[in-house]
């Protein structure tokens, strides 16, 4: 539950939830908390955050990258990023991007962690096999369509050429994910959830952790794009 | 914690977890943080489309004046190190 919790607070949300309760191969009924509790908060980071960023009177660029480090899915990323103004749409894209590019090594190691220090206590080897049956595959889809979108299809066909087939792939996209949440509905029994709840304690845990998140990355964006110790990049991907 | 203190404790959570449901279920009613340039249909709040993602994934986009390869070495390294310090964490 706690890696579920942490892996959906600092990655992405669903996905990464997903990806590392199959790594750490978690309970069915804690992947619906944890998914559930980022949807929520999701929700209402996405509309409260802008407003407090610029009551703050925080620039668009270190407000944007706040989003993209701390909101957690990156639909409400791409919103609340809009809602600041067109930089801090383009800063917030980025640094979610990079952050989902982490779900591949976060799901890899904590199918390792989980593997050879949670459930073994050191006397088994554990074997490449075991990594590999707890690894999330969908991770490899993605790792190879993101080199064959940056490397072949990008430079070959060229960006128009791209966002034609993304368009097609939408749709499909679309209903395979309405599958999915409707499957993770399915198989969810709220008298269970309600036990795993502990009486809040799970709830207390994702504020925490969010409040612990957001200061971290407030200190990170203060350091790398304030100008007080480096250079403010400029960003000119839409010029 | 005493009786009294989680008595507490449920009640705030309780609170908490009402306060947090309404706000966001009068969010998705009213439509609040939506943008009409960026219409991501039904699964606006949880999942959407980066507009114009293609321009990210181009070569030219974000030049830098260092090698990208400098860049992916920190992150890998970045990663280990956080690792590490995972497991040091768990040890103790």
């Amino acid at each position: 539950m706690v890696i579920t919790l942490a892996a959906a607070t600092s990655v992405c949300g669903t996905s990464a939830a997903i990806a590392t309760g199959a790594a750490a191969k978690c309970k069915k009924d804690d992947l619906s908390i944890a998914i559930s509790i980022s949807i929520i908060f999701t929700i209402l980071m996405m509309v409260f955050e802008p407003m407090i960023i610029r009551a703050c009177g925080m620039n668009q660029l270190m407000g944007g990258a706040l989003i993209g480090g701390t909101v957690d899915s990156t639909g409400a990323v791409v919103l609340a990023g809009n809602a600041l103004g067109p930089e801090a749409e383009q800063a917030a894209v980025l640094v979610k991007s990079i952050q989902n590019i982490l779900i591949g090594f976060i799901a890899f190691f904590v199918a390792i962690f989980f593997a050879t220090r949670v459930e073994n206590s050191g006397a088994q080897k554990v074997g490449a096999g075991e990594i590999w049956k707890r690894f999330p595959k969908f991770i490899i889809g993605f790792f190879v369509a993101s080199l064959l979108a940056s490397f072949l299809f990008q430079p070959v066909f060229g960006g128009d050429q791209v966002s034609a087939i993304n368009k097609v792939l939408d749709q499909y996209k679309n209903w395979c994910f309405v599958l999915a949440f409707t499957s993770i509905g399915l198989d969810t029994n709220f008298k269970e959830i309600a036990k795993q709840m502990q009486g809040g304690k799970v709830l207390w845990l994702y504020i925490v952790g969010q409040i612990f998140n957001i200061a971290l990355t407030l200190f990170a964006v203060w350091f790398l794009l304030s100008g007080v110790v480096f250079k403010v990049p400029v960003l000119d991907l839409f010029k | 914690m005493g009786p009294k203190g989680k008595k507490i404790f449920k009640i705030a959570t309780a609170c908490v977890a009402v306060a947090v449901l309404i706000v966001a279920i009068v969010i998705m009613v009213r439509g609040a943080g939506l943008s009409k340039d960026l219409d991501f249909g039904a699964g606006a709040y949880y999942y959407a489309d980066i507009p114009e993602f293609e321009k990210y994934v181009g070569g030219e986009s974000n030049p830098t004046s260092i090698p990208y390869i400098v860049y992916v070495l920190l992150f890998l390294a970045w990663g280990a190190l956080m690792y590490a310090l995972w497991k040091w964490i768990d040890r103790h």
